[in-house]
């Protein structure tokens, strides 16, 4: 896929789950409305991705879910992105015993798997939404940073830093100059491309339990609802999985375009 | 058996990589494919090969067509290093000539014509980065020549070795084969081993002359397209030394000096010991040396970039390393020319941003353009806009927009056509005979010998060279 | 040779600071642990007496490098404390778990491997490329927890194929393994795909179809080599996400093995079983990172960074 489309297409997905978000709700049934006598009902042009075991309407519940499942995903990795590109290039610009220091704390968080230590963070703070958000930014702030700095390191050798440095400039100013606005721009693009992994984790999360407190709609939480009736009400299951691929697939190309830009 | 090529052209998408081209190699003979970059001589090659890709449009004929890989007609590249899987052992590359074709190398056979070219037969255990890049390209050859190939196919094969061991492969290669096809731009060197020469522009063929080995001299007599003359005017030793402006030799204080220096890299030995050096106002000096010997480490001593394990480095009578920093007596008093021309300017900034941040407004930086000879069309181009020449002169504008009295270039035109580093060379002369020091290292010593007023030898200058070559 | 041992040396360093982080994060839970472990259990609104009598029993009293110290010693000799809830030793409620765990993970990695390689190879082919990464990235989009609970739900109990052995053994985890598989081979086979792409554009794999290797021997002996070093350090990070992973196939299918036992802990706040599974996930991964760089080293010398 050429750049462009890829950029347009992952764009206008996430574009298009966020205005489904605001709209649904203005359009469609209250999300949190039961009615247990239309119970795990197929879809129908009422209900037009059926309803689920409390008998809410699955197509509001969904779009109910984009703020928190896509909404909080994209917190999480900006927080990340921000950190890791702080710490990032504060390590590469300093050198000396501030870049070793920096470099030791991020090579040990970053010997514990992502979502191993978001699980750690969330045995330590307990469940909820709140938690898993600061409990993923925290596992997800160390591979940025650590490609923050050595990309910043790589441009800080390049022959046209060493001139502007050779030509008179300080050193912190040519980094602001040379280095921070394209280092920024890598990470922009490699967090984006980790913004699906993200979703997946969080709903993953959720699907466990260990997310929103129900009724709240999540999608990782919708599933793990309705495991029991997924024989007879499928849909229940793969309308949210379906949104999560979206979410994903949206995200990917999206970073993808992104991170194909810069040389 | 002849190889006989009519009217082919070769296509990709919307550009033409060939044009109509007519080649003969009779029986016996060695021919040489001159041109520069971009001149189609690799798709030529490849075209005989077979091994076009897919996509490429092709029209015109070869015969005899469809030769067999390996057996009937034999291929050798350009770098010993690139043409080796790094994961295999040598004597996995060389035996796979056999194993290719479903065959075993015969018992002993591989060992004695290693051994006959002076390559030990032991190292084959090895992996090809503990080989030398002259050993490697032996080994290579035996691995091209395993079914003794009527015809063999070189591409730029001794583009990556210096010029001693350039000559020496050169030699192998023609006594290897029976009919050689050779692409290249070493004029010299394709002149003084091949009988005849087919000189390629854009494409397309524009001169064939027979040289019977006769080096430039014959070329040069019997050539009479404007390109072959062009190319052969380039040619570092051709032109009569380029003028430059007498400069009483300053008697003041030189521009910059090392004075027993010796430099070392952390964690591995000495590359310079006890070096003195001066280089003075006005003056072109070249370092000479084999690549790695230590030439860019030497530059950046000069610069201030690499503080010497011993010794003083003066930069206009100052002490640049009195404190744990360096000191130079002004911004922009020394500036660099990189051999890597794409990453010498911020791709992002327009050229004329890359000059001004050497210290000028915008109306300098358009007088500075115009003295290196670029024009307002570059001014506001992007790195990727322009071609390497152009960014080298870009580059030459923004040293001397720092008013710098020292340009240390490092291989400056290592990476550029014949014609075009040409003209960069005339261009640094010109800087220096108004006045700035220039010290220049460069691999190429005839190109360097063309412009510089003196030229040393790395190894003169008390070196033990890390890599030997044997 | 001194390449090897200073990484192995550097992974141990590397070890002992991700437990101490690991132990560390209790530090961040706001309020009284004990408290929590006591409302975690059941007891609604504990009084100060039973709080303090569970922080003397818990140790909680003592300062905290102390208490790292210890536990740091401990672990080395392979105890991870006792459970706040059962009161068992950790270390012994794992053993009784991970091989089930294990069994499941290495069903799961092998599964993956026969899918990514040959998926990477198909891929080399212009025409069949476009289906194979259409095919890659929607594996890698759609969540584990998703595959499973359809492969349970309705693949097995609604339609009634295939039959689940919720057992920990070899035969039983060809199920559970499957949404594990897919995700490890769609990041797997992008990963191979890539790095085959690359070898193939570089010079010696031209030479060797110019010395007159037919196409797939070149692919086979000159391409895939080559490009298993990146292959290596993707495996050495699915690794990592084993764990998490394992927690929700195995909830979904009711594995016997670690995963369930760590989420269980986590909603009831006990802490030692949580920092001994994660510590145990962390010796996994480091461990496999080590030796996917070595691997990656030895095959290609140049990479050696």
């Amino acid at each position: 896929m050429s750049r462009r489309a890829e950029l347009w297409t992952g764009a206008a997905v996430l574009v298009l789950l966020a205005v489904a978000a605001l709209a649904v709700p203005l359009l469609g049934p209250d999300p949190d409305a039961t009615d247990y006598a239309n119970r795990l009902a197929a879809p129908s042009p009422s209900h037009p991705l059926g309803t689920d075991q409390a008998g809410r309407d699955v197509l509001a519940r969904a779009a109910a879910g984009v703020p928190t499942s896509l909404g909080a995903a994209v917190v999480v990795t900006a927080v990340s992105a921000a950190v890791g590109l702080l710490v990032g290039v504060t390590a590469a610009v300093a050198g000396g015993w501030v870049d070793t220091v920096l470099s030791r704390v991020v090579d040990v968080v970053l010997a514990v798997p992502q979502l191993v230590l978001a699980l750690a963070v969330v045995g330590v703070l307990g469940p909820g939404l709140t938690n898993l958000v600061v409990a993923m930014a925290l596992a997800g702030w160390a591979p940025l940073a650590r490609y923050a700095r050595t990309f910043a390191a790589g441009l800080l050798h390049r022959p046209y830093v060493v001139a502007a440095e050779l030509a008179g400039v300080a050193r912190p100013v040519a980094a602001l100059r040379h280095v921070v606005p394209a280092t920024a721009g890598g990470v922009a693009a490699v967090a984006t491309l980790g913004l699906g992994e993200v979703v997946l984790g969080l709903a993953g999360l959720s699907f466990l339990g260990l997310g929103v407190a129900p009724p709240t709609a999540e999608w990782g939480q919708m599933v793990a609802e309705s495991t029991t009736v997924a024989g007879q009400a499928p849909w229940l299951v793969v309308v949210p999985g379906a949104l999560i691929v979206l979410s994903v697939a949206g995200a990917s190309l999206l970073g993808d375009a992104l991170a194909r830009e810069a040389p | 058996m002849r190889l006989a090529v009519e009217r082919l052209s070769v296509r990709y998408g919307n550009v033409t990589a060939l044009r109509e081209v007519d080649l003969t190699v009779a029986d016996g003979e060695v021919v040489a494919l001159i041109g520069e970059s971009g001149s189609g001589k690799s798709t030529l090659l490849d075209a005989v090969l077979g091994v076009l890709p897919a996509s490429a449009a092709v029209s015109g004929t070869i015969r005899p067509d469809r030769l067999r890989r390996g057996v009937e007609v034999g291929y050798v590249a350009q770098d010993p290093f690139g043409s080796c899987d790094p994961v295999w052992t040598v004597g996995h590359h060389v035996a796979e000539a056999w194993r290719a074709h479903g065959q075993r190398p015969p018992r002993g056979h591989i060992a004695r014509r290693l051994a006959a070219l002076g390559v030990a037969p032991g190292a084959l255990r090895r992996r090809p980065h503990t080989w030398s890049g002259g050993m490697l390209q032996r080994a290579d050859l035996v691995a091209a020549t395993a079914h003794a190939p009527p015809l063999l196919l070189a591409d730029e094969p001794t583009s990556a070795l210096d010029a001693d061991a350039a000559e020496a492969a050169m030699t192998t290669l023609v006594r290897s084969a029976r009919s050689m096809l050779v692409a290249g731009h070493d004029l010299a060197l394709l002149t003084r081993h091949a009988d005849a020469v087919h000189v390629l522009e854009r494409g397309r063929v524009v001169e064939r002359v027979r040289v019977d080995r006769g080096g430039v001299a014959a070329l040069a007599a019997r050539a009479s397209h404007p390109h072959t003359r062009e190319l052969l005017a380039a040619l570092p030793g051709a032109a009569a030394r380029l003028p430059h402006g007498h400069h009483a030799a300053t008697r003041g204080a030189p521009v910059a000096a090392l004075e027993r220096v010796t430099l070392a890299h952390p964690g591995s030995g000495p590359v310079l010991v006890d070096v003195d050096l001066q280089v003075r106002a006005g003056e072109v000096l070249g370092v000479h040396g084999p690549s790695g010997g230590g030439k860019t480490t030497l530059l950046r001593a000069l610069a201030g970039l690499h503080r010497p394990a011993s010794g003083t480095v003066r930069l206009g009578g100052v002490d640049v390393w009195s404190g744990r920093r360096p000191r130079r007596p002004r911004p922009g008093f020394v500036m660099p020319i990189f051999q890597d021309v794409a990453a010498s300017l911020d791709p992002r900034w327009p050229a004329w941003r890359s000059v001004a941040e050497a210290g000028a407004t915008r109306a300098e930086v358009e007088r500075l353009f115009a003295a290196v000879g670029l024009d307002h069309r570059h001014l506001g181009a992007r790195p990727h806009q322009l071609s390497g020449g152009q960014r080298q002169r870009v580059a030459i504008a923004r040293a001397l927009a720092g008013r710098a009295e020292l340009i240390v270039a490092d291989e400056p035109t290592a990476a550029l056509d014949p014609t075009v580093a040409a003209g960069v060379s005339r261009l640094l002369r010109e800087v220096a005979d108004r006045g700035c020091a220039v010290v220049v290292a460069s691999h190429d010593r005839a190109r360097v010998n063309s412009y510089a007023d003196r030229v040393v030898r790395l190894a003169e200058l008390g070196i033990r060279d890390g890599r030997s070559e044997l | 040779m001194r390449g090897p041992s200073r990484r192995i040396a550097q992974a141990a360093v590397t070890l002992v600071g991700a437990a101490v982080l690991v132990w560390s994060l209790q530090l961040l839970a706001p309020g009284d642990p004990a408290r929590r472990v006591l409302v975690a259990n059941g007891v609604g609104n504990p009084t100060p007496t039973q709080v303090a009598a569970l922080r003397a029993e818990l140790g909680l009293d003592e300062p905290a490098p102390v208490r790292l110290g210890r536990w740091l010693l401990a672990a080395a000799t392979g105890d991870l404390g006792r459970s706040w809830r059962s009161g068992a030793p950790v270390a012994a409620e794992l053993a009784d778990r991970l091989p089930a765990t294990l069994r499941l993970a290495a069903v799961a990695l092998g599964f993956a491997l026969l899918l990514a390689v040959p998926l990477a190879l198909i891929a080399q082919h212009r025409r069949a490329d476009l289906a194979a990464r259409g095919l890659v990235f929607l594996g890698a989009a759609v969540p584990s927890f998703v595959v499973g609970t359809l492969l349970l739900e309705v693949v097995v109990v609604r339609l009634g194929i295939g039959r689940v052995l919720a057992d920990g053994s070899w035969g039983g985890a060809v199920l559970p393994a499957v949404p594990l598989a897919l995700a490890a081979a769609a990041v797997w086979a992008r990963v191979l795909r890539a790095a085959m792409l690359e070898v193939r554009a570089r010079r010696h794999v031209q030479v060797a179809r110019a010395r007159g290797a037919g196409r797939l021997r070149v692919l086979l002996v000159h391409v895939l080599p080559g490009a298993s070093p990146p292959l290596f350090t993707a495996i050495g990070m699915t690794v990592g996400s084993l764990l998490a992973g394992a927690a929700v196939v195995e909830t979904i299918f009711t594995w016997p093995g670690v995963g369930p036992y760590l989420v269980e802990a986590i909603v009831a706040r006990d802490v030692p079983v949580v920092q001994g599974t994660v510590l145990l996930g962390v010796l996994a991964y480091v461990v496999a990172n080590t030796l996917a760089d070595l691997a990656a080293a030895a095959v290609d010398p140049g990479r050696a960074r």
